[in-house]
């Protein structure tokens, strides 16, 4: 393809990753391994494509999740700039890194402003609500903010991948030798960065060993990340069995008299009205959050039809709708569950009359953070890191596969537990929530899906990050002695494991800024290239 | 005795923001909520405390009771994250004897008499009050969602509300 055809693709993908349509689809088409096989498609180029892809994920590993929607650094801008320059020019996967940085900085204002905007159209929606106009309401939630990140998104991506291939290729011909090998080091002391986060956000400092497991235990036994994957799995499974024996065999349906009560309950929705109100919310989830209401407008626009379905009176449904407009925001995939409980108590109240709707308000607005913390904590930080990560050695191997992978599962994954989430919400209401918790199987499931995180991301420190030292020392008896040989017969692959941790305990100190230790990364690459010292 | 690590201003309550971030940034193992209102719904009160992960208690109190535990021990034992809705109830405690000496404002949702001043941060003519008269007394208040951003001070944000 063409640099200009190359350059209006590349605009387009960033416009449609970055709607956020599709709750977890959208998240994976930001992710640079799946941009990859993107650019390899439209350019010819799969295997180089994917090398660069892999370089960048590691990077940006640790900020996937990202909870309340406030991003440190934009890895597809990052992404459909960096890939396609990088591929059309030829440049190693490291400097492309080095290119890809700034883009990722900028891209965090670029989504700002899209927040910004979208307080717009929430207001739009208060209007149309008070007319009970719910083809009003989803325009709002689906089509305007889509349009206005045509604008904000579009011409950036294009205007610097159309005009910057000649600049890239320019500048790699013209850049000294001292600083191409200090983009090299910055590119292999990066990816430490997103682990170090990673480690934050799994968090609790009692379960480190794990890291050390899985970091030893590819330094030592040489066990390949996908078999690193499996015995990470086991020993989560194991450690839990021990930790919380009492909740391993606990079913959340075992209160059997609430499912029979519940089924001899009247119904006006049916089960594909719970399911279209499924779907509505997992598409539009983030697409309209402003930092106004957040998630507000879209689960107005999720209830709507069933609403209308319950509320045949224009005043009724007018009230409904503008109680679902106030603020709310949760973890899109756990949340279905409040969408459940929504759905039924709205029927209640419409057949029996009895709850006040501010009951439901209250009883979202209650549910909304506890589910996101536990959201969040599950699946934003262990499942998707964990599955972008187990491959990304296939696509450091040039293979489509690392990203085609995480493009099927992770969307998979979630949409599954969304949909059965949701219509368990429904069928047992308000009791649905207790049944969870009560049986303490979530605070099991966080604690295994933690020591996984950390094993896997131990491997992958272990795997990905290249830090090594050229320094040796000639002896008097004219014998040369390489520092980073007797490094590694003390113990192997030391280096990065000592940038991970000290990049952690900055963060413990002094907080995970992450744009500071960025720039940090870049000073001290540049000084230790340019001394010899890496 | 109790330490507060942290003391954070969020109508959110507990969240994602709280949960995956902050705890493990100032290492609490224990969240006191102060709330009447939630204090007061057993329902509820029953979530928020089963929603704790392995290793963190949470406990909901009513401003009367969290003002009794501090003066009496600090709220008991451990590392603590106290987590306010409102500045109105911050101003409520603090008035009656909890002198905490910073405070963060993590997220205060929207509403149609209220200004976004920072990211999901909005303000009304009380709030900013409360802001301006804590501050007077000594009180370090900074504006801040997560800890990967840079925390905004009072000043600059008083001044963006009024701007």
């Amino acid at each position: 393809m063409s640099t200009l055809g190359i350059a209006i693709c590349m605009g387009l993908y960033y416009w449609i990753a970055r709607l956020r349509f599709g709750y977890t689809i959208s998240s994976a088409l930001l992710q640079p391994t799946t941009i990859a096989v993107f650019v390899g498609l439209i350019t010819g180029q799969m295997a180089l494509s994917m090398e660069i892809g892999a370089a960048l994920q590691l990077v940006y590993l640790g900020v996937t999740s990202t909870p309340g929607g406030n991003v440190p650094n934009d890895p597809a801008l990052a992404g459909t700039i960096a890939i396609p320059l990088g591929v059309m020019s030829g440049m190693t996967p490291e400097l492309a890194v080095a290119l890809a940085v700034p883009f990722g900085v900028i891209g965090v204002f670029v989504d700002q402003l899209r927040r910004t905007t979208n307080a717009f159209w929430v207001h739009m929606a208060d209007k149309y609500a008070e007319e009970a106009n719910i083809a009003g309401i989803m325009r709002c939630a689906y089509l305007f903010p889509a349009l206005m990140g045509f604008v904000i998104r579009f011409p950036f991506v294009f205007v610097i991948d159309y005009f910057g291939a000649d600049w890239a290729n320019a500048l790699i011909n013209a850049l000294p030798d001292v600083l191409l090998h200090s983009f090299e080091v910055m590119g292999g002391i990066l990816p430490a960065l997103g682990f170090a986060l990673t480690i934050m956000v799994i968090g609790k400092k009692e379960l480190i060993p794990f890291f050390f497991l899985g970091y030893f235990a590819v330094a030592y036994l040489q066990i390949p990340v996908m078999g690193m994957a499996i015995f990470g799995l086991i020993i989560a499974i194991v450690m839990r069995m021990i930790v919380f024996p009492d909740t391993t065999n606990v079913s959340i349906f075992a209160d059997k008299t609430a499912v029979e009560e519940e089924a001899e309950k009247q119904h006006i929705l049916s089960k594909a009205d719970v399911t279209k109100s499924f779907w509505l919310y997992y598409f539009g989830c983030e697409e309209s959050n402003s930092y106004e209401r957040l998630q507000s407008l879209v689960f107005c626009a999720s209830m709507a039809p069933a609403l209308k379905k319950l509320y045949p009176n224009k005043e009724d449904l007018s009230d409904a709708l503008k109680r679902h407009l106030v603020f709310f925001n949760t973890e899109g995939t756990l949340g279905g569950i409040i969408q459940g409980i929504s759905l039924a108590m709205e029927e209640e109240k419409a057949i029996e009359g009895k709850i006040p709707g501010s009951a439901i308000t209250s009883i979202k607005t209650g549910l909304m953070g506890p589910i996101a913390g536990m959201g969040d904590g599950i699946v934003w930080a262990v499942v998707m890191p964990v599955i972008f990560g187990i491959f990304i050695p296939f696509a450091a191997e040039g293979n489509p596969i690392g990203g085609i992978m995480p493009l099927i599962l992770w969307p998979g994954v979630t949409i599954i537990i969304q949909y059965f989430i949701t219509h368990y919400g429904y069928k047992l209401g308000r009791e649905s929530i207790t049944g969870i918790l009560q049986s303490g199987m979530m605070q099991s499931i966080i604690y295994a899906a933690n020591i996984l995180g950390l094993i896997m991301m131990g491997a992958l420190s272990s795997s990905y990050i290249t830090i090594t030292t050229p320094l040796a020392f000639t002896m008097a008896a004219g014998n040369t002695i390489e520092l980073q040989s007797i490094l590694d017969g003390v113990i192997p692959n030391v280096l990065p494991l000592v940038a991970v941790f000290a990049i952690y305990f900055y963060m413990q100190k002094k907080g995970p800024r992450y744009n500071r230790i960025l720039l940090a990364i870049i000073v001290i690459s540049f000084i230790c290239a340019a001394l010899g010292i890496l | 005795m109790g330490k507060i690590v942290l003391t954070r201003v969020d109508s959110r309550l507990i969240h994602g923001q709280v949960m995956t971030k902050w705890v493990n940034q100032v290492q609490a193992n224990k969240i006191v909520i102060v709330s009447d209102e939630l204090a007061n719904d057993e329902f509820m009160k029953s979530i928020y405390l089963l929603s704790a992960p392995a290793g963190i208690t949470v406990d909901c109190l009513t401003a009367a009771d969290a003002v009794k535990s501090y003066k009496d021990d600090v709220f008991g034992e451990g590392r603590i994250l106290l987590l306010l809705p409102s500045l109105q109830v911050l101003e409520t405690i603090f008035n009656a004897g909890v002198k905490v000496d910073s405070v963060q404002v993590g997220g205060l949702g929207g509403g149609p008499s209220r200004k976004v001043v920072f990211q999901n941060i909005t303000l009304d003519d009380a709030d900013a009050k409360v802001c301006e008269d804590l501050s007077a007394q000594g009180v370090s208040i900074v504006f801040q969602t997560i800890p990967e951003d840079a925390p905004q001070d009072v000043a600059t944000i008083l001044k963006k509300y009024r701007g």
